[in-house]
């Protein structure tokens, strides 16, 4: 059998201190949760008509009893952050030391800091990356950190754009050998495929990577302190920070950010009280350590056709999972400020985007049982798991209660049951009985452990004297009750959507992988009636059913019924970046980057408005650029390297196409044409120099441009 | 990337080739207003190069005193110039730098997901080789063989004593 350099024996760090702790922890949070659960499913099946008796009931107990467990979990991580936060000192905290100590970063340690992209808005990306640029040369240790931009755009426009403006930063800057730029002919296994593409490239040369999403920004102090961290706790292979979600207008994405940024920090200090060095890495604004991941965090293909098989889309989490396997720590270092992304600004957005983590995440059910795992991690895949196997047990829940609704009403109750016959003859009757105030208890308990923490947090917040970032107490309680209002309405509407997700991915339907809309630019009537046209019908139809069937049921799940019925325009109007500039003008849904604007967002946002000097100047973008403007072009047969030997039936080919080229303009050709010119430096070049060589072009030209016409 | 261009226009590296077609006021001066369009389009170039000012005054002034030279007007002017441009321009300046490649392998460790198979395998090496050794059968057919025994045997169709089927 081929040896695993995991082994036990082999692995790295194994007993730290950190891990009896956790340990400890990990047993408390089981000894709160499944009293509760259990205590919760008992009462569920006395509500109930048969006490949980038939087996119609007995699922529906079930399937409870797993929600609840999973709601009271994320109370309990909720209260264990509030407790950590309000003590203000943990000894845990992978950040925790004097600071002699963090001072010291070995001479010749470089760090990475990679921007893989596909497809993304350029100038957005640039606008990250110069500002976190700018923020290290403010620490004076900017010399000690490399930027890479990894390229897995397959769209040729976007290819140039990004080449151009990669060159545009590095003159701007004087950045040349500090920013890289690199772009994959195959897009193989994706994210993971391409930063594994610049480890086996480039990683020898670094000690360390910061691993960017698109659209990250991070401080320069906080970049320095994780090195320095990395440094001083030679044992942690990734530290994840918190990255808060800042930058975004739209109504929806203002009231997420407003909640990731009230209650988040709960959450993360509450995830790092139960998981300690066993934490996750969520595969954006951490820090690994090059070599061990090199060694032990390469992914295989899992056999089989996607969506359970092929490429494992969340890799982060695997990737956490294998870096622990191999006795490396993985910490959240959720007390480092200074670190942001974005959220998704619309509805549709960020269900594009669950469809893509739910099938990633469902992979994980294959993984769960893999050998040398360590428990933690196996609980970690279940979670994933759960954050949209939750929603698919929701829908169950209403379903099967539904049916026992419809059952009931439609049903002839039996009086007499045969345990109650004494000799054939009915001796005392059993009545039906449904005791609402059971039912009104148990809603009360699930409403306390989802609705409590938002209450600890504002009380927390408002103790500690951080109200005025949210733009003080009595708009941080409007904003409070606000989200609580969208949330609870948008819940049903994400709750049918994530379950048809996991529907489909066990059924093996496949999603596609595009790149994430980070546009302002809301959803349309149109396209919002085409996604959530089929989920309102549905609940019309549900609630009028139970309108005629069983009208008492229907007023306990009417709030579900309702923010179905109004999906359309709940997901119109929560896009609207009008809607979120009015809430800002009222005060609501503040965040402290709003009220106490960071330099490095500033620059984001100035950088991102201005458009692009070179591109100005030659009012071309794309292909056509590239076949326009000089350095553009230069440039792109410098990064082609040297030409290739083609057969005479693809030179052939490319001259016919250089040819239509030449004589329709770059928007005759196709995307698949244009990556094939892209690919061939000797036609770029024919088709620069015979461009350049036409006459005056003449107005309605194909190729007349600014430069061109003149 | 100056070899590619010249060798994409089909010239040999070296002297720029002669006009093909020569004015009729070869070797003379030009009018200024015959040479404009190829002088705009020179400028425009060059304003978009990444050159210094001085390099693209000098090349500039190299293309057109050579232009003048060949005595072309009007479009064949621009499309010589063009060509001469191209043969002048020296390599652009100021690239970005590219990184080195330091080549070194990621493999996938070994990622056994099923380690109850790899159990079993393990757990039943025995019982397999001694179903092969001893009846030259399958170990999971001598497993089936008696489970349908025991069957028989509970359901009272073989005598206990093996010496009689019923």
């Amino acid at each position: 059998m081929k040896s695993n350099s995991w082994s036990e024996h082999k692995r790295e760090f194994l007993n730290e201190p950190w891990s009896k702790v956790a340990g400890r922890r990990r047993r408390l949070l089981l000894c709160i949760m499944l009293p509760s659960t259990f205590t919760a499913s008992a009462l569920m099946s006395t509500v109930l008509p048969h006490r949980g008796a038939t087996v119609l009931e007995m699922a529906i107990v079930l399937v409870f009893g797993i929600l609840f467990a999973w709601i009271s979990m994320g109370f309990w991580t909720v209260v264990a952050g509030f407790f950590t936060l309000l003590r203000g000192v943990d000894r845990f905290t992978v950040t925790f030391a004097r600071q002699k100590e963090d001072d010291r970063v070995r001479a010749h340690v470089r760090t990475a800091i990679l921007f893989p992209v596909c497809n993304e808005e350029v100038r957005r990306v640039m606008a990250g990356l110069r500002a976190t640029y700018l923020s290290l040369e403010r620490t004076g240790q900017g010399a000690n950190f490399h930027f890479h931009i990894l390229s897995d755009s397959n769209d040729p426009d976007v290819w140039v754009e990004e080449e151009a403006a990669w060159a545009e930063l590095c003159r701007e800057l004087g950045a040349s050998g500090r920013i890289f730029y690199r772009r994959r002919r195959v897009n193989l296994k994706r994210k993971s495929g391409n930063v594994a593409d610049f480890c086996r490239r480039y990683g020898a040369h670094y000690t360390y990577m910061v691993v960017f999403d698109a659209d990250s920004v991070m401080t320069g102090p906080t970049l320095v302190r994780m090195v320095q961290v990395m440094e001083r706790r030679r044992n942690v292979g990734i530290l994840q920070t918190a990255p808060a979600p800042v930058g975004r207008e739209t109504l929806i994405a203002r009231v997420q950010q407003f909640a990731a940024r009230a209650y988040g920090p709960f959450f993360a200090a509450g995830l790092h009280y139960w998981h300690l060095g066993d934490s996750q890495f969520w595969g954006h604004n951490a820090i690994l350590r090059v070599k061990p991941f090199m060694q032990h965090c390469c992914l295989p293909r899992l056999p089989g056709p996607p969506p359970l098989g092929g490429d494992i889309l969340s890799h982060d989490f695997v990737e956490s999972a294998l870096m622990r396997r191999a006795g490396w720590s993985v910490w959240l270092a959720y007390d480092l400020p200074g670190s942001y992304e974005e959220m998704p600004p619309t509805l549709l957005d960020e269900l594009k985007r669950d469809r893509r983590w739910c099938q990633g995440n469902m992979q994980h059910l294959r993984l769960v049982f893999t050998k040398g795992l360590f428990p933690a991690h196996r609980a970690l895949f279940l979670n994933g798991i759960m954050s949209y196997g939750s929603a698919f047990l929701w829908f169950s829940f209403l379903a099967l209660s539904t049916v026992e609704a419809f059952v009931e009403a439609m049903t002839v109750p039996t009086y007499f049951p045969a345990a109650t016959k004494v000799l054939f003859f009915p001796v005392w009757p059993v009545w039906p009985v449904w005791d609402p105030r059971w039912a009104k208890l148990l809603l009360t308990s699930t409403g306390i452990l989802l609705f409590l923490p938002k209450i600890i947090a504002y009380v927390l917040l408002l103790f500690k004297g951080r109200g005025r970032l949210f733009g003080g107490p009595l708009s941080m309680f409007l904003s409070i009750l606000g989200e609580v209002v969208l949330s609870t309405l948008l819940a049903p509407v994400r709750m049918l959507f994530h379950a048809r997700f996991v529907f489909a991915t066990l059924m093996g339907f496949q999603v596609g992988w595009g790149s994430q809309n980070r546009d302002d630019t809301g959803t349309t009537w149109l396209d919002a009636l085409r996604h959530h046209g089929f989920g309102s019908i549905f609940g019309l139809l549900w609630g009028a059913s139970l309108a005629l069937v069983n009208p008492t049921f229907l007023s306990w799940i009417s709030p579900i019924v309702v923010s179905l019925a109004l999906a359309v325009p709940l997901s119109v109007y929560t896009s609207r970046p009008s809607l979120g500039l009015l809430a800002r003008r009222l005060g609501l849904f503040m965040v402290p980057e709003e009220i106490d604007k960071p330099w490095e967002l500033q620059e984001v946002e100035e950088y991102s408005a201005t458009p692009s000097a070179d591109a100005h100047r030659v009012e071309l973008s794309g292909f056509a650029r590239a076949v326009v403007d000089p350095q553009a072009n230069a440039l792109h047969l410098r990064m082609l390297g040297r030409p290739r030997s083609l057969s005479p039936a693809i030179r052939q080919r490319r001259q016919s196409l250089v040819d239509k080229a030449l004589e329709k303009g770059a928007s005759a050709l196709s995307k698949r044409e244009k990556k094939e010119l892209l690919y061939d430096p000797a036609c770029m070049v024919q088709l620069h120099q015979r461009v350049w060589a036409m006459a005056p072009l003449p107005e309605g030209h194909p190729w007349a441009c600014k430069v061109l016409t003149d | 990337m100056d070899t590619n261009r010249t060798a994409a226009s089909g010239q040999r590296p070296g002297e720029p080739a002669t006009a093909e077609t020569p004015s009729a006021t070869a070797g003379g001066l030009l009018p200024e207003s015959a040479m404009d369009p190829a002088l705009r389009r020179v400028m425009a170039y060059l304003r978009l190069a990444a050159l210094t000012e001085a390099r693209k005054l000098h090349t500039a002034e190299e293309v057109l005193e050579r232009l003048e030279a060949e005595g072309l007007g009007g479009e064949a002017a621009v499309s010589r110039a063009l060509e001469l441009l191209h043969h002048y321009l020296p390599p652009a300046e100021a690239f970005p730098a590219c990184l080195p490649v330091l080549r070194r392998h990621m493999t996938p460790e070994e990622m056994d997901r099923r380690p109850w198979i790899a159990w079993l395998d393990r757990h039943t090496l025995w019982p397999r080789l001694a179903s092969t050794l001893l009846f030259n059968t399958r170990w999971e057919q001598v497993l089936q063989a008696l489970a349908l025994t025991l069957f028989c045997l509970a359901d009272g169709r073989i005598d206990p004593r093996f010496d009689l089927f019923l």
